[in-house]
């Protein structure tokens, strides 16, 4: 795995331990949990993605394998929608 | 191409107003009623809005909600289209002007009119002064405001005069500008109300009696409640109205209202706007207390309840909490 940034046009706000993003160009927003607040705010393309996985395994208390299928799965779905770039 | 010119004076932002016909301007300027108290202070800065009346032999009954938006990212223009392609309006940033093409069978419409060729154009590039637009009741009681967003349809009006017969001051009927200084506060939109029959019905012992009358009919508040109205206020809550038989009012998270409020207020355009906009209503939402109200007609239980909320007396209520 590599880095990942989250994408220009994304605005977000952080309510206690949830967000909302909104994409500014489409008028698109998505809400994400706890966990995906988490690695949302985590994704400045400074931390590495094996940094990230190891953060959430701490901050969530699971495991590595765990911690990694999930952040995979949900960058891929970052990616998807283009809220984050490679870094 | 445009005969006539009338100006308007909003919130301290006039308005040039420029048509091939008076009969649009006269609707604008009549049923659209901001406060004039405004009138020769201080005029933070000017628009220009040209409407074009065309002949057409479209016959519009009730004025419908259809709606369709585009934002052009190289032209830096917001296109507005109402009633199926009988109003069209484009929004220029750059410029900060309004261009309007209209269908004369669109004059029908009336006040209606006001909201989409002023009311919308205007919110847009009050953004950039900090002043952000929502559908929203507003009333004050005690030096405190409470924000009744909702839907056209689901009972600001109602709230509203059922609120000032128990002694709430009006600042906004459907229309309100919100800005932050400290603390949030909200600008009175057009003192009118779109009213319909059902809800007149409801409030005959302070409207008086009047005859059935189709579709909605707009009312000048301050008119009717002269000593009632206010300028503006300090908002201290945020009620999102649900429809529902119900009465019934519940704490939302602030980031539950600021979803609601956000797809209630959202008009995707330029992306700036988008931003601050966004950001506005999300700070509005963490500084307010946030409640999701359904009310049928219980407004003694509604205004205890509201007391306690803005004065902090806690003590139980006939409204129920889920």
């Amino acid at each position: 795995m590599g880095a990942h940034k989250r994408a220009d046009e994304i605005e977000w706000k952080m309510f206690d331990d949830e967000s909302l993003l909104l994409n500014v160009r489409t008028g698109y927003y998505f809400r994400l949990n706890a966990v995906g607040s988490f690695i949302w705010s985590s994704l400045d393309g400074n931390r590495s993605d094996d940094e990230i996985v190891r953060l959430i395994a701490d901050a969530f208390e699971t495991t590595s394998e765990q911690a990694r299928n999930d952040y995979r799965a949900f960058i891929a779905e970052l990616v998807e929608e283009k809220l984050i770039l490679n870094a | 191409m445009y005969q006539h010119s009338r100006q308007l004076n909003l919130l301290h932002f006039i308005i040039h107003l420029h048509s091939n016909d008076m009969r649009v301007l006269d609707i604008l300027c009549d049923d659209f009623i901001y406060n004039p108290k405004n009138e020769n202070d201080f005029i933070r800065s000017e628009f220009n809005f040209d409407i074009l009346v065309e002949d057409d032999d479209r016959t519009i009954g009730k004025p419908t909600g259809d709606f369709s938006y585009a934002y052009d990212f190289e032209a830096n223009l917001l296109h507005l289209k109402y009633l199926n392609g009988a109003i069209n309006i484009d929004i220029d940033y750059t410029k900060r002007s309004v261009f309007a093409v209209i269908s004369r069978s669109s004059l029908s419409c009336g006040a209606a009119l006001g909201n989409w060729i002023l009311t919308i154009p205007l919110a847009e590039f009050l953004k950039e002064y900090g002043m952000y637009f929502i559908h929203a009741a507003c009333l004050e009681y005690a030096g405190k405001s409470v924000l009744f967003a909702g839907k056209s349809g689901f009972g600001k009006t109602t709230i509203s005069l059922g609120l000032m017969k128990k002694g709430w001051n009006l600042i906004a009927d459907d229309e309100v500008f919100l800005f932050e200084k400290v603390a949030f506060y909200a600008v009175g939109g057009p003192e009118k109300a779109k009213i319909s029959y059902k809800t007149w019905q409801k409030f005959v012992d302070i409207l008086g009696e009047t005859a059935a009358f189709p579709n909605k009919r707009t009312i000048n508040l301050s008119a009717f409640f002269s000593d009632k109205m206010r300028e503006f206020g300090k908002v201290h809550s945020l009620c999102l109205i649900r429809q529902g038989m119900e009465n019934r009012i519940n704490r939302l998270k602030p980031i539950d209202a600021f979803q609601r409020l956000f797809s209630l207020a959202f008009l995707n355009s330029n992306p700036e706007s988008t931003r601050s906009n966004f950001e506005f209503l999300a700070n509005l939402c963490r500084n307010c207390h946030c409640y999701e109200l359904e009310n049928n007609l219980d407004f003694d239980s509604l205004h205890a309840f509201l007391l306690d909320e803005l004065f902090a007396h806690p003590k139980s209520i006939g409204l129920s909490s889920e």
